[in-house]
């Protein structure tokens, strides 16, 4: 080892941040320099992330605690970096799609307003995200957790002018949303869930005494036996915990901000609202399993699996849930934000099932982790190819959108990929990794979930196929003057799709190595292993997989054929339309009404949460604003003034005053021994 | 002959006046100001070397025999504090040399300057009481003389003769209060006296004792209601001046209070501890109370210092290795903050030419590098976490609540809250866009920001960082309370 694994967990970040630095610093010497001067420091980051990478086979974690905050009384707070397996994924993934989708930015801001806010936030944002992933202790990774969704509200913001060409939803009857307000709607909402969290590390600290994440699995049993011991405490602290996850994921129920975030700049979009903060939650959740695994299956306190029992049901019902409003959306962005928050569902779904039984915990894991990667990758891609496809066509309806398929070609193919990586099609990663999911939750015995999640490979299908018909195949006239992307954008993308190919060749490799890598290190170094003896129901199932492992790929290709052959008949070879076929049905337009209204959540929280708001301000100021007004803005200040003007007379200036205030003290004092003292 | 860095304050306090003369025939106003940075650099270095050597272990050599024998005494909290004296004064003397470019006669003010500093140097090394109270006027009468040092205004010169007046009223009480133990124990050595007095029970003379001492020491350290000098005289001083002031002549007063406190009056503790507990309560609060209504920004400032020692005040009530700890990082990082304060203060007057308030609106836009260092000083001030005085009031608020005088640490939350409202009031009117700012306003001179900005950064370091000093305050609480 060249350089001290220690040194590179921490450079890993600090280069990104070097990059802000520069993104302020360099304007002067010019903006081609200062551009790439930031990409640059983001190549490096990723460069210490990729040295990290030969660690990941030992299986160990390392713990660098660089410096403390002793609190005074004796407690302490650490901020160190953690390498572990987990982390050293996390960071590779992050860091590798930043350095893409930088390379990408190049070409993409070069006439945006707001460049030096454009790239200073990026950079932030890569730094915060590899310090979320690589911090050692709940305090410092919250830390990350904020920055990210603080960066995420600059970035969403971006075009904070609210021009109206950058305005978001519609056409009318549809609200159109503003910029600012989507950013302040990503803020508000994740905040609701970064509270809850907060509360959830808190809770935990009084129990636990510690927040390093090693240290919580090491005393493991204290605490959790600590925690078990008063009633209802496990599933609070699991629903506090969760809320975090679910805002930051956006998970039902708090996912509504997931879509309007789409008003930033596409890089943002691909770079923080599909490929990583998003995926925030799940590395958190993934990091809690192990804790919740040993307390519901070693330990045998039922109530931690409550953990996995909200986390698998979360997942499942917003896989479902946004694959369904994916289908009729119309804009580009918003049909790919809608897909990315049902695969994250599938991703929670994975996680959660790791706790279904009592040797799934690896598998859960892995599964969760897969889908995160391979979706990473191809939906970077997709949304990279997204922002070049708005560039072109100066519009975010799909409906506007008819690009050539010949002289863009390379931008066709690598999006084709793409998107038959996010339908499942074999032998893509994305079908590798939905495979591993859709088996877990087979193999445990949740048909339900498994039906929902099935039925979800449908939708994405349909949505898939909708998408791409719609964007590239409108009609087979080749008249169009479209003409291709440039390369430094066209190769990221282009990257990414070849990635997503080259990992779906050795996908059932890949899928067991990190399965191997997962086992090897929560299992055998942490020592959160299983009893043989509390075996899972499913055993005896998990042992006649052998028709399974043929029965469920064929069941998914199915249902890939079942949504992709209506939506290629509507939208690629125009045989049927499907707005004829909407307008002959009474049931599919209310069905298709109530799709696009977002299933009616969106409106049902505005209403409880801002109408309710507005509509009782004025009982709120008349009995509580106005009172506790008068009482902070006028009382106190008055009182203070007053006191103060008073004391003010005591400093009279005068010098034989001052004197006798020494000896009007000494003769005070003297008494007041004399009194008290002497007797 | 006696400490390093004390050596090297004299040597340059008494040929600073020499160059000074040089300069003058040669048209060199500035000299005597670089060469008396230099020397109080090359002192601060050789101080910060025995710091490096007593938190090492070894006990660097002092006179052990001849003339000066035995009269000082070189521990951990000597020398940290005496790190932060001559460190504070490199900060004054690099922005004087601007600053006091017009004055006549600079080159006295820089003897006088590094005069006061060895004054504090060698009260804070003293190895007996009289050693003490020698160093102890000479950092006095320096102090009487820079704070009238423009003679020619009215103002200086009243506010100097008053705090001669008071200040001396002081020194003969305290000097009466030394005089009383020297009568009881036969010596004034730390040493001696802890031996003998140490364990002894109290009779009432050594009540007196500690009255006289307490007050002695209490005039200098601006404790209610021994305070009225202050505001005048850190008002009408030099600026560079106040800062030392306010930033560590007062604090000196209090370290000197510790090393009697802890020695010769330790079996007093039950009862002066309640007594500070009781005057640290007032002292902050009237101090805060009193900066609200100000308008002169340097009064609002010397009024908040008042405020400080209440804070100070507060981990010496408690008495405890956390609370002495508390009191000597705030002294610390106060002398940061109040010295960037007072600084900053003194390069918008260099270019406003007023002291007060209400002239100073929107300079923010003309005195960008001033206005956030002030800024960045006032926050630490307040407290707000990740700048270095959150990190001393919570371990003074730790400090109290844990010797069971929790009112002492709800005193010290409430006052954090007063003293917001006129310390962010500095902030906005620095910041306001309603008026146009003077016309007079440019952004100070590079020797002025430089060293303002030496500071801030400190106050930022420690705040992030508070480990690196956290460490030797304790370490120097640790060899305060192991002298008995």
């Amino acid at each position: 080892m060249l350089i001290d694994i220690h040194l590179l967990a921490w450079l890993c970040w600090i280069f990104p941040l070097l990059g802000a630095a520069m993104a302020i610093l360099l304007i002067r010497i010019g903006r081609p320099i200062r551009d790439y001067a930031v990409v640059f420091f983001t190549f490096l980051g990723f460069l210490m992330a990729l040295l990290m990478l030969p660690e990941i086979v030992r299986a160990e974690s390392f713990n660098s605690p660089a410096f403390w905050i002793s609190l005074p009384g004796g407690g302490s707070i650490s901020i160190g970096m953690l390498i572990d397996p987990l982390s050293i994924i996390l960071a590779n993934i992050v860091a590798f799609l930043s350095l893409a989708i930088m390379i990408y930015s190049v070409k993409y801001v070069e006439h945006e307003p707001g460049q030096d806010r454009y790239w200073f936030f990026m950079s932030i944002f890569i730094t915060s995200m590899l310090l979320l992933v690589l911090a050692d202790n709940l305090i410092l990774m919250f830390i990350g957790w904020k920055m990210v969704g603080i960066c995420s509200y600059a970035l969403i913001g971006h075009y904070y002018s609210d021009e109206e060409e950058h305005w978001l939803g519609g056409p009318d009857p549809f609200p159109f949303r503003t910029p600012s307000r989507a950013g302040l709607k990503a803020l508000l909402v994740t905040t609701f869930g970064d509270v809850s969290l907060l509360g959830g590390i808190v809770f935990l600290y009084t129990y636990s005494g510690t927040l390093s994440f090693l240290e919580l699995y090491q005393t493991a049993d204290v605490w959790l036996a600590a925690l078990a011991t008063d009633p209802g405490a496990l599933t609070l602290l699991s629903v506090l915990l969760l809320g975090g996850p679910i805002a930051k994921s956006a998970q039902f129920p708090l996912h509504e901000w997931l879509p309007e975030a789409m008003a930033g700049p596409t890089p943002v979009s691909a770079l923080i609202h599909a490929a990583t903060m998003v995926k925030a939650g799940v590395y958190f959740i993934a990091r809690l399993i192990p804790v919740f695994f040993y307390a519901t299956w070693i330990a045998n306190y039922p109530e931690a699996f409550t953990f996995f029992a909200v986390t698998a049901a979360v997942g499942a019902i917003t896989a479902f849930l946004t694959g369904t409003q994916a289908m009729v959306a119309v804009e580009l962005k918003k049909v790919l934000a809608y897909s990315t928050m049902s695969q994250i569902g599938y991703m929670i779904l994975g996680l959660g099932l790791a706790g279904f039984t009592s040797h799934s915990m690896t598998l859960g894991l892995t599964a969760g982790i897969f889908h995160l990667i391979s979706h990473g990758i191809f939906k970077a891609a997709l949304f990279l190819c997204a922002g070049v496809i708005i560039h072109t066509t100066g519009s975010i309806y799909m409906s506007e959108m008819d690009l050539s398929r010949r002289s863009m070609r390379y931008t066709w193919i690598f999006m084709w990929v793409a998107t038959m990586s996010l339908m499942g099609i074999p032998p893509l990663s994305g079908f590798w990794s939905k495979e591993e999911i859709l088996s877990l939750s087979f193999e445990t015995g949740q048909f339900i979930l498994f039906a929902l999640a099935l039925v979800t490979v449908a939708f994405t299908a349909f949505y898939s196929v909708r998408f791409m018909g719609k964007v590239f195949h409108k009609n087979d006239e080749e008249n169009q003057e479209d003409k291709e992307a440039s390369p430094i954008m066209l190769v990221p993308y282009g990257i990414l799709a070849v990635l997503s190919v080259a990992v779906g060749a050795i996908g059932p490799w890949f899928g067991e190595q990190i399965e191997h890598i997962f086992e090897a290190y929560f299992v055998d170094f942490l020592g959160f292993e299983v009893h043989s003896g509390t075996a899972g129901s499913i055993a005896p199932a998990a042992q006649s997989t052998v028709p399974l492992t043929l029965l469920l790929p064929l069941l998914s290709l199915v249902m890939i054929v079942i949504g992709a052959l209506p939506a290629y008949r509507f939208y690629v070879s125009h045989a049927s339309s499907s707005e004829a076929l909407v307008e002959g049905s009474g049931i599919l337009q209310r069905i298709q009404m109530f799709l696009r209204k977002r299933w009616y959540i969106n409106s049902s929280i505005n209403r409880v949460f801002v109408d309710g708001t507005i509509r009782y301000r004025h009982l709120v100021q008349k009995y509580i604003e106005d009172p506790l007004d008068c009482l902070f803005n006028e009382g106190i200040p008055r009182l203070f003034s007053g006191l103060s003007k008073g004391l003010r007379r005591l400093q009279t200036g005068l010098l034989s005053i001052n004197i006798q205030y020494i000896l009007l003290f000494i003769l005070l004092a003297l008494i007041s021994i004399v009194f008290l003292v002497v007797p | 002959m006696l400490t390093l860095p004390l050596d090297l304050l004299f040597l340059f306090a008494i040929t600073t006046p020499l160059i000074g003369w040089l300069a003058q025939k040669v048209d060199l106003p500035r000299l005597s100001g670089v060469y008396a940075t230099l020397g109080i650099l090359l002192s601060a270095f050789t101080a910060f070397q025995l710091l490096l050597q007593t938190l090492g272990g070894v006990v660097p050599p002092t006179p052990t025999s001849g003339l000066f024998n035995a009269y000082f005494d070189l521990d951990i909290f000597g020398s940290f504090a005496m790190v932060i004296q001559i460190g504070l004064g490199i900060a004054a003397s690099i922005f004087s040399i601007q600053y006091m470019r017009s004055e006549s006669g600079s080159s006295l003010y820089y003897a006088l300057l590094i005069g006061m500093i060895g004054g504090m140097v060698g009260v804070v090394t003293a190895a007996d009481l009289f050693t003490l109270f020698v160093f102890w006027e000479m950092m006095c009468l320096t102090s009487y003389l820079l704070v009238a040092f423009k003679n020619e205004e009215p103002e200086p010169v009243e506010a100097g003769i008053k705090y001669l007046l008071m200040s001396s009223a002081g020194s003969a009480t305290l000097l009466f209060g030394i005089s009383l133990l020297y009568g009881m124990t036969g010596t004034l050595n730390f040493g001696g006296l802890a031996t003998a007095l140490g364990h002894a029970t109290p009779g009432p003379w050594l009540y007196i004792a500690l009255l006289f001492i307490f007050t002695g020491f209490g005039v200098k350290a601006a404790i209610v209601p021994l305070h009225t000098w202050l505001p005048d005289a850190h008002s009408a001083a030099p600026s560079p001046i106040s800062a030392m002031l306010s930033g560590i002549v007062i604090e000196t007063g209090l370290l000197a209070m510790v090393r009697v406190l802890f020695t010769a009056l330790i079996s007093l503790q039950t009862y002066w501890s309640m007594v500070f507990a009781v005057l640290a309560v007032i002292t902050m609060t009237l101090g805060n109370m009193t900066a609200l209504v100000q308008d002169d920004l340097k009064r609002m400032l010397a009024y908040s210092s008042i405020g400080h020692i209440g804070y100070m005040l507060a981990g010496l009530a408690a008495g405890t290795v956390v609370g002495l700890t508390g009191t000597i990082l705030h002294i610390l990082n106060h002398a940061l903050m109040k010295g960037t304060a007072f600084l900053c203060a003194g390069a918008i007057i260099y270019r406003l030419g007023s002291r007060n308030l209400a002239d100073m609106s929107g300079l923010a836009r003309r005195m960008p590098k001033i206005a956030v260092a002030f800024s960045i000083a006032i926050f630490a001030l307040i407290g707000l976490p990740g700048l270095n005085g959150f990190v001393s009031k919570l371990t003074l608020f730790v400090s109290v609540a844990d010797v069971n005088l929790a009112w002492v640490g709800i005193a010290i939350i409430l006052n954090s809250a007063i003293s917001a409202g006129y310390y962010l009031r500095i902030v906005r009117v620095m910041i306001e866009t309603e008026s146009e700012p003077s016309e007079n306003l440019r952004e100070a001179p590079v020797s002025m920001w430089f060293p303002i900005w030496i500071l801030a950064i400190l106050i930022i370091t420690f705040g992030i960082w508070p480990d690196l000093v956290f460490n030797i305050a304790e370490r120097a609480a640790l060899a305060i309370l192991s002298m008995t």
